[in-house]
Formats: structure tokens, sequence, C-alpha cells
């Protein structure tokens, strides 16, 4: 699963985090093959869909953004890379202005409750 | 801070978002604002964990070096053994990757996600598993990392 469900003007975003201490700046810079901890975060970011309230599966911007650590110590450049991966273009439906504007306004509702929710994000509470 | 974008543009064959870096660019000179990873860490705190609350917003603060490195941290990083330093590095990146999406590339009320769970009754997440790895998982449901 990716670290977050988001909105961006008419579409929503997932996006997931990754981050590592270990490696050189060149070897996180060179993509062919990725560097394990960036080929992770693009296989999370891969590996889920999103679904509306009939289970139908819509299209969504992802996201794998995935940091190499600098310290004082090991005096290397910090490096941080944002992929959007190939999409799934217009295999999956977007869904329609009116309903996306109602959607993300879920979305803003739960991302304001989340704030004032005692312990852990309502959105992770639900069972169905 | 070197930053590099490696975008597709969103979806198959459409043209790269405008203000997003363009395809496979590369940034040497990337100034990562640490007032975005700062912000990132409250909402992030208060929305993940009532028990992080009272650190929210100080502890990127204290770990980041003085010089004027952007994302450098301090000494030797936070955390002195390797597990440790893992688990710290796991938060911070969510803090630092979080901050990216929502300063730099506008991206509007995050949520955390922490299962393959309905978001609502309008949205939910769900693992794209194939039937071969689904029969194989007892659970059903992927491993989450």
């Amino acid at each position: 699963m990716p670290d977050w469900l988001g909105t961006h003007a008419v579409e929503y975003v997932l996006g997931e985090a990754k981050d590592s201490y270990k490696g050189s700046a060149k070897s996180w810079l060179t993509m062919t093959p990725p560097h394990k901890c960036v080929e992770a975060s693009l296989e999370q970011i891969n590996n889920c869909q999103l679904v509306d309230s009939t289970g139908t599966v819509i299209t969504s911007d992802r996201w794998a953004v995935a940091n190499l650590w600098a310290t004082d110590e090991n005096k290397r450049p910090p490096v941080m890379i944002a992929w959007d991966p190939p999409g799934d273009g217009h295999k999956f439906p977007r869904i329609s202005g009116r309903s996306m504007k109602g959607n993300a306004l879920t979305v803003s509702r739960l991302h304001v409750a989340g704030f004032w929710a005692v312990g852990s994000h309502p959105a992770t509470k639900w069972r169905g | 801070m070197i930053f590099s974008t490696r975008g597709h543009g969103g979806t198959n064959g459409q043209p790269t978002r405008q203000g997003f870096g363009g395809n496979d660019t590369v940034q040497s000179d990337f100034r990562y604002d640490l007032e975005w990873a700062r912000h990132a860490e409250v909402s992030e705190s208060f929305q993940d964990t009532a028990a992080a609350r009272p650190a929210a917003g100080s502890a990127i603060a204290a770990q980041m070096t003085t010089k004027k490195r952007s994302a450098t941290f301090r000494d030797s990083g936070p955390g002195k053994r390797g597990e440790m330093r893992g688990a710290f590095s796991h938060i911070y990146g969510r803090f630092f990757a979080r901050g990216l999406l929502e300063w730099h590339f506008g991206v509007e009320n995050l949520l955390p996600i922490t299962g393959p769970n309905p978001m609502s009754t309008r949205i939910g997440v769900t693992t794209s598993m194939s039937q071969e790895r689904q029969a194989t998982c007892p659970t059903g449901l992927e491993r989450t990392r």
C-alpha cells in the first residue's frame, strides 16, 4: 500500500515515501537499474488501485518519493527522487468533474477530521 | 541537494504537467525548504498518532545540520544503531516526501493509508495482486510495508 491518498486539481494522487542511508549519490541517479530503494517505492506505488463506491477502478496520479540521506559525517550530497511512473492512462475511467468535487470534499473532510480525532486517523478505523 | 524527477507526465502519452520539472530532470542545486518538512511533520504527526503530538514540529529542527546545506542531518544522523537509524529515516522520509508533495507539487488533503480499506463510502484503495499471488497469500491481502 502507498502512504497517502491526496487530491490535486481534478485528480486523485497516491503518494509513497522511501528512504535510505546507504548508497552513493551516483548509484541513486543511475536508473538502469534503479536503486533498490527507488525500485521498492515504485513497486509499492504500482501495486494498488483506487476504486469508487461501486468498486470500479478509477484513474489516479502516482508519486514515489525516495530520499538518500546525507549527514555531516558522510559528507555526500542528499538526493531526492520524485518519480511519477507511467500511469494507467485512459484504461480506467476518470470520474466526472461533479463527482470529483464531492469526492475531493470527502477527502478534505477526512483530512481535517484527522487533526481532531484522538488516536489514529478516522479513515483507518473504517470496518466494512 | 540533488533533486531528480523521472516523470512520465502522469498518464500515458500525455504532455508533462507544467511546473513539475519535466521528464527525467536532474537539479543539482535544488534547495529543499526545511519549512516544508516542518509543516509536513506537524500534519503527519497529528494525523497518524496522538502519541507523537507533543513532539510535532520540533524533531526536524533539532536533527538538521546547522550548516546551510538542505536536508543534511547533523553529526551521524538520528539514531545510533542500524535499527533505530532505519526507523528514524523512515519517519523523516515521510515528512520530507509529504513536504515535497504538498509544497512543491501542490498535492492537497493527504490522508494516511494504512491498509486496503475503503477510505470512505466514496473512495477506497485496493491491492492489485494477481490471482496467482492472491491464491498463495493466506490472508488474501498483501503484507503492508
